[in-house]
């Protein structure tokens, strides 16, 4: 069971998180004005990425905050964590 | 009106006060914290005006680390998220808190709900509290990761639960602890049901309604 | 009740003042306190425990630890059975009662063993070859199969006992709590750091414990003995540190996460059991660990040779053991047989205890450390030989022996004459196996250590490390030495104490090399001649010949040649058995073992039985359970629960004699006639706060919230952003800023999180704050003609008259005297209120409602009336709302603001969601009125006759499916909603609903969505 760190809670069990995909997702600001090929790789193209992933993650038996986690999917290893509104400190690999 | 109206625990019916499980000295006490007034606030920790705000209505101090409380004059105020904290008292109406918060409040960017009957508060103190707990939650619950005015969110017997440290003891070690969780309301019973099973081992006591 | 032929008259860790009795197989026998089940058997001289897997041969106690392969046995009976328990780790207890498994009739004599006159026939992958064709035939074979190759019986009754879990936390985890582990425990112990030593045995010290040194006692004071008793009292006098006995460290998982399985009480008897009802048999611990010990110790294994499954056939570490800690011989007249020092210890001990030592055979042309000490005593040490066979059936009565050649390679090659040795007791070591499980379950590397001729850990992944023999350092000082340096680091390293630690001093049990010098043998020829099975894995009956065969057919990888011989992949894991097997196959490939390679190991270490893994979670506490607050009332009225999620909803009321379906009709006609009441406090409630709350909702959802008035109520549709409905419910606009959002049972969690998210992630900017408030109220329907004259009884403080009040109106007022807040909406289509109080008001205001209405006729009706009443009236649920569909199949294409953005919006324009075939919303009624329209049957254009109710193709020409469907009380007629091709268009034809499950096809008619009062009439009177 991976222990992963809330930027507030600080390290607590994976129990507690719920997995929300992606997270290097960013929808556009203008949904209207977006592309076909855009939208679709919005909604549905997503890499599966064997090493460090930025994946979104909600502490949802904790502060119900959404998080940044990059993990390694090979390992997993946890290597960042941080809020999810901003972009996670560090290099992604 | 209303304060003629009693307020029915979700638990009534079943706490049955005595002593239970395996025989020699209970190892810990259950009860319920009832009547309680619990109001939750969501604002922006960053804006002057919502912190003195609910400084001005409760003489506390917003937590603003994570996992701590800030207690004084009969209420507590509980961290939930950055931008979020309940209000405990007790022996304080409910609605007057709310309406109270609110006042003070007034213009600032802030939310205030009364959640006091949403919210059941189960209090395990004794020597065995972390260890019962320890059998559904894996929130660290030892006094040094978790000292008096610590609280913190989590899951325990799958449900989600708030955990408060009231009280380490006096050496603020494993003396005598006072934890209380706050469970939503519909949960109450089962959650209750699970700690009065897994007790036993310990021996318990469960006091009688206030 | 016999003697004890076989127990020592003195020595050993049991108390001889508690005699315990026991059966086994039906047999009463007698061992004492400490004994364990194999070393009581081996005291009272049984030597077969058990058949073996495949060819049923008898075989016997082969170690004394958790690495057992043969004595296998079924434990206690009724519910508390077990099958496959090691005899060899369960702890005598008085009333114990084993069965011996895999035997038919008898573990004497069992007609399967015909099986191994045929095992010529059954090679390696022989199931796999015999029995696959016809695959058809393979559920026949299989039950035969099973019989013949059965593991023990599983428990047809439920186990009476506890089983509970914890979770835990600590600096330092120490697994195994010998030499290493202790000294590693008293370093971390020391620096104040919270240590967790958990040890598989029932006291620590570990291999310690069967030395002949460490029995102590006031007769034989020992340095060793004394030793563990000051760590373990010095480590239990520390407040945090916890000292775990009997609880085996099964799993390494992701950052430090650690499975342990304490066992209790399962060494305790019945009686003894019964005085603590409240402690569980076992207790499951999940321990989150900031630095990990592992001091697990290492494990002998044999050498191969013909016969070498024979009872009296044991690890030389096991024989030493039985007679210095258990007192029991294991045999009179004993041959070691050899490849290294720690083999003439046990021969030492095994002299002194009074059992003849007929020869020692060390396959070392020049013997090693010992060898002229075991002279000296004078034992037939015979170096350069091996033993080629062991002899006997249901017990070893000798051994043949045979000179190894000088230029034989590391496979052996015998030569000369044979020589033959009577004994009863074949002692075998072949060298050591680090435990490094733990390590490499923990993503750590192994690598082979030519030195040790074994695989020792490597580099590290989490924070771990390894120490005394789990890493290959075989001396008791050597093992206390590393073992306090990784404690002590494991403790800095979680921050704690920057000294190192004292070194271990005082005087060390006499120490061998247990390492074999030079090309260890793994496995012993057949002599010329000799076709005796030469056995690799016991526990499943791999020989060596097994894997000679699969080499040659081309499983040349480990991985490969595992599944197809099965070897290691008992109970066992192969505990003594892999690494023999990989280096035949590295013999036989010509390759280093090293380039050959480990398999995976993974959890369990041991076995976990499933009552410690299910834990409490079992009967009530299966999963936790959601009541509202009239839940009290509904269970005194009877009411049928169904679960829905978490929540407990009362599915309808019967009353006495009345069947469901009458009672379910009752209710639903009832509430259209008169009034009713259900409880729908299990809606989601999302307070929904803040200056941008409009905003927000209007992004949200599909139509607009920016002109909805303070004390209106709007219906409200979401989407996801793939363009597909993902929930609908109300908003009812309470202030300027302040809304409150109603959500399906199903969805409050996840649109509870959706909303979260979008505040959080997408939208940061917006000012609104989002509260679920589902708990703080209990929410009651009253619908039905008069539900307005109800609540004119009870809330009389609100103008209920339709002017001040209209539908999809809001009003703040005192209900039964509670301040709550009544809603004018309806799910029925009936005229209907939704009454929200405080929760710890809602039984009364209940019961006030239901007094109220008693006038009126007033009833309860549960989720299937209020599943009936919303499918009259055409409302969408989780059957139509499943991911599927878009707004515009529902219904709600109109409803889709062109003015906003919204989630989904971009998607729901895509070709495929505006596509004119899709399949839209419909109702349907059968064209005779009276045939019930299966469920989830498919609806095709083209009458197709009967439908087989088996093995039929599906349906041509497929247009739609039925998504729900009830008989209508209120119309006479069955009913039902589905999605049908163009179904818009197709009002008025006649169509089938085909069901190849039910076996019937119903013509029906299709119609509008809305059965019950189109215009609404009814629920804006």
């Amino acid at each position: 069971m991976h222990l992963i760190k809330c930027p507030w809670c600080g390290e607590r069990a994976e129990m507690e998180f719920t997995y929300g995909g992606d997270g290097t997702l960013t929808r556009p600001a203008d949904p209207e004005a977006a592309s076909d090929a855009e939208w679709t790789d919005y909604v549905y193209f997503r890499d599966n990425p064997r090493g460090p992933h930025e994946e979104l993650w909600q502490h949802a038996s904790g502060c119900r905050r959404w998080i940044k986690v990059r993990r390694n999917t090979l390992t997993h290893e946890i290597l960042a964590t941080g809020p999810a509104d901003r972009p996670l400190e560090g290099n992604a690999s | 009106m209303v304060e003629v109206l009693p307020r029915r625990s979700a638990l009534e019916g079943a706490l049955e006060a005595g002593t239970f499980g395996a025989g020699g000295t209970p190892g810990l006490t259950l009860s319920e914290r009832r009547r309680l007034a619990i109001v939750h606030v969501a604002g922006d920790a960053g804006d002057p005006a919502f912190t003195d705000a609910v400084r001005g209505r409760t003489g506390l101090d917003l937590p603003i680390e994570a996992n701590t409380t800030a207690a004084g004059n009969g209420r507590t105020i509980l961290w939930l998220a950055p931008n979020r904290w309940l209000v405990v008292c007790d022996g304080e109406e409910s609605a007057a808190l709310e309406t109270g918060l609110r006042d003070a409040l007034g213009s600032t960017f802030a939310a205030v709900n009364d959640v006091s009957q949403g919210r059941t508060v189960i209090r395990v103190a004794g020597a065995r509290a972390p260890d019962l707990l320890a059998k559904g939650c894996p929130l660290d619950l030892h006094a040094r990761a978790f000292p008096t005015g610590a609280c913190g969110q989590s899951s325990l017997a799958k449900i989600n639960v708030l955990v408060h440290s009231v009280d380490r003891g006096a050496d603020g070690g494993t003396d005598a602890p006072i934890l209380d969780v706050y469970v939503a309301r519909g949960f109450a019973l089962s959650l209750w049901e699970f700690l009065t099973d897994g007790a036993g081992e310990f021996g318990y006591t469960i006091s009688p309604m206030p | 009740m016999t003697g004890q032929p076989f127990r020592i008259a003195e020595g050993g860790r049991i108390d001889r003042a508690k005699p315990l009795t026991f059966t086994f197989d039906g047999r009463a026998y007698q061992g004492f306190q400490g004994d364990t089940l194999a070393s009581a058997l081996l005291a009272n001289g049984v030597r077969v425990v058990g058949r073996s897997f495949k060819y049923h041969r008898p075989r016997g106690i082969v170690t004394a630890g958790s690495e057992e392969p043969n004595a296998l046995v079924q434990l206690r009976a009724g519910g508390r059975t077990e099958p496959n328990t090691r005899a060899t780790c369960i702890e005598l207890f008085d009333g114990l009662s084993a069965e011996s498994q895999n035997r038919w009739p008898s573990v004497d004599f069992d007609l399967h063993a015909l099986t191994g006159l045929f095992s010529r026939f059954m090679p390696s992958g022989f199931y796999y070859k015999t029995f696959k064709w016809p695959a058809w035939m393979w559920m026949t074979y299989e039950k035969f199969i099973r019989h013949a190759a059965g593991m023990g019986r599983s428990p047809t009754v439920a186990d009476p006992d506890r089983y509970d879990h914890r979770y835990g936390h600590c600096d330092v985890l120490i697994a195994g709590a010998g030499p290493a582990g202790l000294a590693a425990a008293l370093a971390a112990g020391r620096t104040g750091a919270r240590v967790i030593v958990a040890d598989e045995r029932c006291e620590p010290g570990g291999s310690l414990l069967d030395h002949a040194a460490t029995q102590g006692g006031p007769s034989a004071p020992s340095a060793a003995a004394d030793w563990i008793a000051q760590s373990v009292a010095e480590l239990e006098a520390m407040p945090e540190v916890t000292l775990l006995r009997r609880c085996t460290v099964f799993g390494y998982y992701d950052h430090n996460m650690l499975g342990l399985l304490e066992q209790v009480a399962d060494h305790q008897s019945q009686s003894q059991s019964k005085a603590d009802p409240f402690q569980p048999r076992q207790r499951l611990w999940q321990v989150r660990a900031k630095q990990v010990v592992l001091a697990t110790g290492a494990i002998e294994r044999p050498i191969v040779f013909a016969g070498n499954d024979r009872p009296g056939v044991m690890l030389a570490a096991a024989a030493r053991a039985y007679v210095n800690r258990y007192g029991v011989r294991p045999g009179n007249r004993a041959v070691v047989f050899t490849n290294n020092d720690s083999a003439y210890e046990a021969a030492l001990d095994l002299a002194a205890a009074g059992v003849a030592v007929a020869a020692i055979v060390d396959c070392r042309a020049e013997g090693g450390a010992l060898t002229e000490t075991a002279r000296a005593q004078g034992m037939d040490c015979l170096t350069g030989y091996a033993v080629v066979a062991a002899k006997g059936g249901k017990r070893v009565t000798g051994v043949t022996v045979m000179a190894l050649a000088e230029d034989g390679d590391a496979g052996g090659k015998v030569t000369g004459g044979r020589r033959a040795i009577a004994c009863d007791l074949v002692c075998v070591s072949g060298g050591w196996n680090p435990t490094v499980h733990l390590h490499s379950q923990s993503r750590g590397k192994v690598r082979f250590d030519d030195a040790i001729a074994a695989f020792v850990p490597g580099e590290s992944f989490q924070a771990e490390r390894s120490a005394g023999a789990a890493r290959g350092t075989f001396a008791t000082a050597a093992c206390r030495a590393e073992g306090a340096a990784a404690g002590g680091e494991a403790a800095r390293l979680a921050g704690f104490g920057d000294t190192p630690p004292p070194a271990p001093s005082g005087d060390e049990p006499r120490q061998a090399a247990l390492a074999p010098a030079g090309a260890p043998l793994w496995s012993v020829p057949q002599a010329p001649g000799g076709h005796g099975k030469r056995f690799v894995d016991q526990q499943h009956d791999v020989t060596a010949e097994d894997v000679a065969l699969a080499v040659r057919e081309g499983y040349h990888s480990v991985e490969h040649l595992k599944r197809y011989t099965t070897l290691g992949m008992a109970t066992d894991q192969g505990r003594t058995s892999n690494v023999i097997g990989l280096a035949i196959l590295a013999q036989l490939l010509g390759k280093d073992i090293a380039a050959v390679g480990a398999t995976t190991f993974r959890p369990p270490y041991t076995p976990v039985c499933l009552g410690a893994i299910t834990g409490r979670e079992t009967g009530r506490h299966f999963a936790p359970t959601r009541r509202s607050a009239m839940h009290p009332w509904h269970q005194a009225r009877g009411a049928r629960f169904v679960a829905a999620g978490m929540w407990l909803r009362p599915q309808f009321y019967a009353r006495p004699n009345e069947a469901m379906m009458d009672a379910i009709h009752r209710e639903a006609k009832h509430v259209r006639q008169h009034v009713g009441m259900v409880d729908v406090s299990t809606l989601g409630k999302i307070d929904i706060q803040g200056p941008d709350a409009a905003e927000f909702l209007n992004r949200v959802y599909i139509n607009g919230f920016k002109k909805l008035e303070t004390g209106r109520c709007r219906y409200g549709v979401m989407l996801r952003e793939d363009g597909l409905v993902f929930d609908d419910g109300t908003v009812t606009r309470l202030s300027e800023n302040r809304y409150l959002m109603t959500t399906t049972t199903a969805h409050a969690g996840p649109v509870m999180a959706h909303l979260e998210y979008h505040l959080q992630v997408t939208w940061p900017e917006l000012k609104v704050h989002v509260v679920s408030v589902t708990e703080e109220w209990s929410a009651i329907a009253i619908a039905g003609p008069h539900s307005r004259a109800v609540l004119e009884r009870v809330a009389g403080g609100i103008d209920m008259s339709n002017r001040a009040f209209p539908f999809m109106g809001f009003r703040q007022g005192a209900v039964a005297g509670v301040p709550g807040r009544v809603f004018r909406i309806s799910f029925s289509g009936e005229l209907a209120y939704e009454i929200n109080v405080p929760a710890d008001h809602g039984l009364f205001v209940w019961e006030a409602m239901m007094e109220a209405g008693g006038a009126f006729d007033i009833i309860p009706y549960g989720t299937e009336a209020m599943s009936i009443l919303r499918t009259e009236k055409g409302h969408v649920v989780g059957g139509e709302i499943d991911g599927r569909t878009s707004a515009d199949d529902l219904g709600f294409g109109r409803m889709m603001s062109q003015a906003k953005d919204f989630i989904g919006k971009h998607s729901a324009r895509r070709p495929g969601l505006v596509d004119g075939h899709r399949q839209q919303l419909v109702g349907l009624t059968p064209t005779d009125r009276k045939t019930r329209i299966p469920r989830g049957a498919r609806i095709v254009a083209e009458p197709i006759g009967q439908v087989p109710k088996s093995g039929a193709a599906t349906p041509v020409g497929m247009i739609g499916a039925v998504t729900s469907q009830c008989y209508s009380p209120n119309l006479d007629t069955p009913i039902a909603l589905a999605l049908v091709e163009r179904g818009r268009d197709r009002h008025g034809e006649i169509l089938y609903a085909a069901s190849p499950v039910a076996g019937i096809t119903v013509p029906v008619t299709v119609r509008d969505p809305v059965f019950i009062d189109p215009q609404g009439e009814r629920l804006r009177g």
